[in-house]
């Protein structure tokens, strides 16, 4: 890592660890201080309730004027979120600003779990789901909770 | 070619033979030059913005050329999935040609000297920069600026110039901060009329 690490980055990334958002971490790795493990629970009375979903997390070299960039790497059943993990999310797109956060992205993320949004889809065949019987989706979107984002002991 | 390689002895390359593993993109490059005037690049000619065609032409040539790779006459068979994923490419680049954003959307570096500083006496030590988070008082020769957005949000310049220059929006409200330019469109004359992408 030649170039040094923004302010801006290091403060995030205390605040992170000293004021955790619930249900949200997110931990820089050691040998880069850019890219982060997040996990995101699923937000409670959600289809998603009970898991717990691994991201990760890149901030690339012009953040904080681009967006960090984000991907699912459990896998999870929801219009918004396609087989890649890609989300599409506005913030993260059209919708960035510079003086959004990690933290907020994140809290984000868990809102766009507590509300998919069928409208706007990337992932067309579950999103056709979603509106056609939202209640067989949201059965296969728990099963997919417990089979891939339930934590293994 | 031959003649270099025989006064200098030198084999035949046999990768000379081998197809190109991407096609020349000498001309895209060029053509986004001249669309280009984000960060510090200026305007290369004397019109400040570059012309819809222009930026149109920019994003027809990449999918030209990806559309070559696709199409490679192939000693190695490009899999189903990277075609596919070219196939895609070029179909958006194809729509982003015929509708081209809307060329550079940034404010010029006048307004960014416009900008209403906030003296050093205003500054209170709770205040910080949303972008860089730090203290403005931190700094002890603070240069703040204070967007005229509603909320007169408050910025290091330093933070906010390469933000407004791409995007003339409030980072916090999001409010526009100029209006659409609204450029006359270019005089019709007869070579207009007769482009063609080939000689573009």
């Amino acid at each position: 890592m030649a170039a040094p690490l923004p302010k801006r980055i290091i403060k995030e990334t205390e605040r992170l660890q000293n004021e955790p958002v619930p249900g949200i971490s997110a931990l820089p790795h050691d040998d880069n201080a850019r890219y982060f493990d997040v996990m995101v629970e699923g937000p409670g009375g959600s289809c998603y309730e009970g898991g717990v979903f691994n991201l990760e997390l890149f901030l690339p070299d012009d953040y904080p004027m681009t967006a960090p960039k984000i991907r699912f790497l459990t896998r999870i059943y929801h219009p918004n979120i396609d087989r890649l993990g890609r989300i599409c999310l506005d913030v993260l797109k059209n919708n960035w600003s510079p003086a959004l956060q990690i933290r907020t992205i994140l809290l984000s993320i868990q809102a766009l779990l507590g509300a998919p949004n069928p409208e706007d889809p990337l992932n067309e065949a579950v999103a056709k789901q979603w509106k056609e019987n939202q209640a067989e989706a949201i059965k296969t979107a728990r099963e997919w909770t417990a089979l891939y984002a339930t934590a293994k002991k | 070619m031959s003649g270099y390689e025989v006064e200098h002895g030198i084999q035949p390359q046999p990768q000379d033979q081998q197809p190109r593993r991407r096609p020349d993109l000498t001309t895209f490059f060029a053509t986004l030059d001249h669309v280009d005037t984000s960060g510090a690049r200026q305007p290369q000619n004397t019109h400040a913005l570059p012309m819809p065609r222009d930026i149109s032409a920019a994003f027809r040539n990449l999918a030209n050329a990806y559309e070559m790779m696709r199409s490679s006459d192939g000693h190695v068979e490009p899999s189903d999935s990277s075609d596919e994923l070219l196939g895609r490419l070029v179909e958006s680049l194809m729509e982003s040609a015929e509708h081209p954003p809307p060329e550079v959307q940034g404010v010029s570096d006048e307004y960014i000297e416009q900008l209403e500083r906030v003296p050093k006496k205003k500054l209170r030590e709770n205040m910080s920069c949303p972008i860089c988070g730090n203290a403005f008082l931190e700094d002890s020769h603070p240069l703040v600026v204070k967007l005229p957005c509603q909320g007169e949000h408050a910025f290091d310049l330093e933070c906010i110039q390469p933000w407004i220059k791409l995007n003339p929006t409030c980072p916090m409200d999001r409010q526009q901060l100029i209006k659409k330019k609204t450029v006359p469109p270019p005089p019709p004359d007869e070579e207009d009329g007769e482009y063609d992408e080939m000689f573009g």
